[in-house]
């Protein structure tokens, strides 16, 4: 386990830890049949334990196939550098304000770029933030994907190419910012964040 | 026979061409991206009929204005043998699917509450969800891969 980083909030959103609470019944793991307890091992080591899983435990082939792109999309090997996936996922939910998505993926991407300053300044205003030119420009090509998906054109490749970015780096960004429109929307519409109680 | 692959013909990306091969870097992604497609679409779901889920998918693809994949599933929902009629909740489910597909930060708890005043429960309700939640990425996916061939080969 990492320390805890230092706490930031900004603009509604934090990097501290959140819990979160359904607005659906989730499944209950005493009653759960063979089949949702192994697709809820496949997805999460924590998953048995998580409202936000045993909630969508009810249609576990759906859940198993979810976790498989989202596994590979954010974890596998090569490719585009992790950290740097993690700001695309990061910048895609502040975006979508989804708090409870951004409190994760803020540690996230702090514990492998070992550093906060970006984190603040997506908080503050994702259409600007990045330290260097390359995080600045992954920001804006997350929030075009984000916000403007069917204007995308050469125009928002040409700055990635510029960086040096092959196709599959490129595909390996899109797949990182397009799967946020799919978590952000399960995680801010299927329930709410909730501040733990401090123990 | 394996049906093509739903990104890669809205995308117009064909085997042998560049964009097609790079995409199979991650293979994993590709088959699961299709995976979660098809069950999302038709895997039984009680209380949910197949028919609906591809108007529902057709309905929220029109509202995020990606044509090639509204026509997609129009057309899977024309071919589907023995299409159910549309169901009483359909339009309770559209107008969380539109709502969901254009702006995420407007769900709320009030939405999900009115699916199941609309008749569907909770595992009916996941299932939409997760429907309308993918098709945000699916049609982000092929956005992008569009932007990308329009780009050309790197230089």
């Amino acid at each position: 386990m990492s320390s805890p980083a230092p706490a930031i909030r900004r603009n509604g959103f934090t990097n501290q830890t959140l819990d979160w609470a359904s607005w659906l019944r989730p499944v209950d793991v005493a009653q759960a049949t063979p089949l949702q307890l192994q697709v809820l091992d496949e997805s999460h080591p924590q998953s048995r334990s998580s409202a936000y899983y045993l909630t969508l435990a009810h249609q576990p082939l759906m859940l198993r196939h979810r976790s498989t792109a989202y596994n590979a999309i954010m974890y596998a090997p090569g490719g585009l550098p992790r950290a740097e996936r993690e700001l695309g996922a990061l910048v895609v939910s502040v975006t979508n304000g989804c708090v409870y998505c951004t409190s994760v993926h803020a540690q996230r991407y702090a514990q492998l770029a070992r550093r906060t300053d970006t984190v603040e300044q997506v908080f503050d205003d994702p259409s600007t933030a990045g330290s260097t030119e390359r995080e600045r420009a992954i920001a804006r090509f997350a929030q075009a994907v984000t916000l403007r998906p069917q204007s995308l054109s050469p125009d928002d490749i040409a700055p990635l190419r510029a960086l040096g970015m092959s196709d599959e780096d490129v595909i390996d960004l899109l797949h990182a910012t397009a799967i946020f429109g799919w978590a952000n929307r399960l995680m801010h519409n299927l329930g709410e964040p909730v501040v733990p109680v401090a123990s | 026979m394996n049906p093509p692959d739903v990104i890669d013909a809205a995308a117009g990306l064909a085997p042998g061409e560049r964009l097609h091969a790079a995409r199979r870097f991650r293979a994993t992604v590709v088959e699961a991206t299709q995976a979660s497609h098809d069950a999302l679409l038709f895997q039984p779901v009680d209380g949910l009929t197949r028919a609906d889920r591809l108007r529902v998918a057709a309905h929220a693809c029109e509202a995020a204005g990606a044509a090639e994949l509204a026509a997609h599933y129009r057309a899977r929902l024309t071919a589907l043998p023995g299409a159910e009629p549309a169901s009483a909740a359909l339009p309770a489910m559209q107008h969380f699917a539109a709502t969901l597909t254009t702006d995420p930060r407007h769900g709320d708890r009030a939405a999900i509450e009115s699916l199941k005043a609309a008749g569907l429960d909770d595992a009916a309700i996941v299932a939409l969800a997760q429907l309308v939640a993918f098709l945000s990425y699916q049609t982000r996916v092929v956005a992008g891969l569009k932007a990308l061939q329009a780009a050309g080969a790197a230089q």
